[in-house]
């Protein structure tokens, strides 16, 4: 189903170039009556997925309206389009149709696509500015040499314990294991944990391992580091000190539940922590592995649709500069979004040290700026990781070993590699 | 002896469908008792595991908490009213005159234009997404009714079950009709649709319902969130990392009251019409 969507989603992206090779966009400007003296203010719009009902929305319509404040010459308007998913149907539509907007929250994964359909501008940002961003971010949103989006809200996996249950949150993967199996007793577990791409994900990094050979041109996943951060995971399972959680269930109901002591899961879901017991929560950086203290990385970033008349693509870039920059990033995290600081900048100022003091549980996300990692960004990385996490529901399922699951998925990956040249 | 010997098997087989139906009802109320149930607990019961089957102290105020989680409510609930309706209407209207030439008019190629019509409901409605989205931006309709409202008022389905009722209505009462000087148009609205009620109730209702509970194609064509329907304001229920479900639940209760408002109210007919057409195909 998902493939399915992938692919028509990029046939249907691909249309939408052919048929706007050439074309003169039309985009939502202010109407042209304008007096000649006084110059009139760029508008410009911006899509995201951020609900306004949720403290994300809430706290990006503020940051828009004080954008909005501080810069006269520009107007953003800011329209919410559902889950990111709608938003990417919404946007191939509108970019079919030629009334794209200006400015765009996109994933990863919906990035790669945009990417290729040319339906996004390279960005020429300043050296200075740019360092200042984390660099696994960069790494996310760099296409060769150029850079295609801004980072903005980005949220790092971390730990998350029931105070109750845990008074040590474990540092590495040996003390994890030895915490939750004290927890496994009157039918509770340690963790929960999920067949699929992402929960491997989170462990083949930390076991030293890669996602793709480094020129990108094979899969590395079936390395021994793979088969170590498979079995870790899957162990946990078949010992039963870690829950097997279904499709469509979200870790932090199992942890609200209180059946489970801990879990890994996005600071994007702090807001939804609520264990029923009345327990208190907290929050640690994610443990560190065998090799690595990687970190990944999750959420979406800004980007800048192609074939904008040059006043307007000046005015998004000011705009995603600001709202990616140190006081917008820093405003952004600081509103309990879940969401860290973007920039390097923002972590050293005394407003955020003050603010991870009084909520101590964004603590965690300080090492995410450092230590974070990312998976590739290449063309069809979706039909890969639905091969990944094909692999990993067997050797959950006990169909296969974790070598020959991951030899099998890799086999494939390299199929769908060759076919990407 | 003989005859109890008969009724005997024929009462068990009754108690027996009888069992088969009562659990095919308790199937289908089950999501809606654990709507309502859900939407009556606490936080905590929602998500207790295992599973809280009653609401220990029924939390009424949670539907009071869904309506002003969402401030945009009574122009959801106007939009969605205004677009099912002004839909049904036009549909039906739409449908029963299109209805009413295959059935009862002989043009060239009937036959073939029909087939064609037919033949566009295999086409799977995604595929049509992208293209009458462009279509409709080019008519400059994006975030206006029209674009809510337009794309949806023909029905191949409405046409096709209008034009099958349509048969059973005689020939002899088109003769009388004519016969007394009334025209096709006169015939359709006086005679033959008031005969159809069952049919159109049917009809009407599905297309209420389906309009009501659209949801990608009022978000595709809309911007202004004063434009979005009830659905979409349900869907801010369920955010990236999690939900809470009891008032979620409970808003899911409030946006189901009008079709269930008005399934009552078209039910009889809707009966008629299901009997009817089981029976004769």
């Amino acid at each position: 189903m998902r493939l399915q969507k992938g692919l028509a989603l990029t046939l249907a992206l691909s249309i939408a170039v052919l048929a706007g090779c050439g074309g003169t966009k039309k985009t939502e400007t202010a109407p042209a009556t304008t007096a000649p003296e006084t110059k009139a203010p760029v508008e410009i719009a911006f899509w995201h997925g951020m609900d306004p009902k949720s403290a994300h929305g809430a706290t990006l319509e503020k940051l828009v309206a004080q954008f909005n404040e501080t810069h006269k010459d520009i107007v953003v308007k800011p329209t919410f389009q559902g889950s990111y998913a709608d938003l990417e149907t919404k946007l191939t539509s509108a970019l079919a149709a030629k009334t794209p907007p200006a400015v765009v929250q996109n994933t990863d994964s919906m990035l790669t696509k945009l990417v290729t359909a040319k339906t996004v501008e390279a960005l020429d940002i300043p050296a200075s500015e740019k360092s200042d961003y984390a660099p696994a971010l960069l790494t996310a949103t760099t296409y060769g040499d150029k850079l295609y989006a801004l980072p903005f809200n980005k949220s790092a996996i971390v730990l998350i314990y029931n105070k109750k249950m845990v008074q040590n949150p474990p540092k590495t993967w040996e003390e994890f294991n030895k915490v939750a199996k004290d927890l496994t007793k009157d039918g509770k577990a340690g963790t929960a944990v999920t067949a699929d791409v992402y929960y491997f994900g989170n462990h083949l990094v930390q076991a030293g391992g890669a996602w793709l050979s480094a020129d990108g041109k094979t899969a590395a996943f079936n390395s021994e580091a793979g088969v170590t951060a498979l079995n870790y995971i899957a162990q946990q399972a078949k010992d039963g000190i870690a829950l097997q959680t279904k499709p469509k269930e979200y870790q932090s109901d199992y942890f609200n539940q209180g059946r489970v002591g801990m879990i890994l899961t996005t600071s994007a879901s702090f807001a939804f922590m609520k264990p029923v017991d009345g327990s208190e929560w907290g929050a640690a950086p994610i443990y560190t592995g065998p090799k690595n203290a990687a970190v990944p990385l999750s959420g979406a970033n800004l980007s800048i649709v192609t074939g904008l008349k040059p006043e307007q693509k000046a005015a998004a870039q000011t705009f995603a500069l600001w709202l990616t920059g140190k006081e917008g990033t820093l405003a952004w995290a600081t509103a309990k979004t879940g969401y860290m600081p973007v920039r390097k900048s923002a972590l050293e100022t005394a407003e955020w040290k003050d603010f991870v003091k009084a909520n101590p549980v964004y603590n965690a996300l300080g090492t995410a700026v450092q230590d974070g990692t990312v998976q590739p960004n290449i063309v069809n990385w979706q039909l890969i990781q639905n091969e990944v996490t094909t692999a990993v529901q067997k050797v959950f399922l006990g169909q296969a070993d974790a070598k020959t699951a991951l030899d099998e998925a890799a086999k494939k990956a390299n199929e769908i590699l060759a076919k990407n040249k | 002896m003989a005859s109890t010997s008969m009724e005997a098997p024929r009462k068990g087989s009754k108690i027996l469908s009888h069992l088969a139906l009562a659990l095919g009802a308790v199937v289908m109320l089950l999501p809606f008792y654990w709507m309502l149930s859900t939407a009556l607990k606490t936080e905590a019961e929602a998500i207790a595991y295992p599973i809280k089957w009653f609401p220990s102290v029924p939390q009424v105020h949670n539907f009071l908490e869904a309506w002003q989680f969402q401030p945009l409510w009574t122009r959801y609930f106007f939009n969605s009213f205004f677009v099912a309706i002004t839909t049904v209407v036009l549909e039906v209207i739409i449908a029963a005159m299109a209805a009413y030439a295959f059935a009862k008019m002989e043009f060239f190629g009937k036959n073939l234009i029909f087939g064609l019509f037919l033949a566009t409901m295999m086409v799977p409605g995604e595929v049509l997404l992208v293209p009458n989205f462009i279509t409709l931006a080019n008519f400059g309709w994006v975030d206006k009714y029209p674009a809510l409202i337009v794309p949806w008022v023909v029905s191949v389905f409405a046409i096709f079950l209008l034009r099958q009722h349509f048969f059973q209505i005689p020939k002899e009462l088109q003769e009388a009709a004519f016969l007394d000087g009334s025209g096709h148009i006169r015939f359709l609205f006086q005679i033959v649709l008031p005969l159809s009620r069952p049919a159109l109730a049917t009809v009407a209702l599905l297309k209420f319902i389906g309009s009501w509970n659209a949801f990608l194609w009022p978000l595709l064509v809309t911007n202004s969130p004063e434009m979005r329907t009830v659905q979409n304001g349900l869907s801010s229920f369920m955010q990236e990392a999690g939900a809470h479900y009891h008032i979620w639940m409970a808003a899911a209760t409030l946006a189901l009251l009008p079709v269930l408002v008005i399934f009552l109210i078209l039910q009889k007919q809707f009966y008629a019409s299901v009997a009817r057409s089981g029976l004769k195909g």
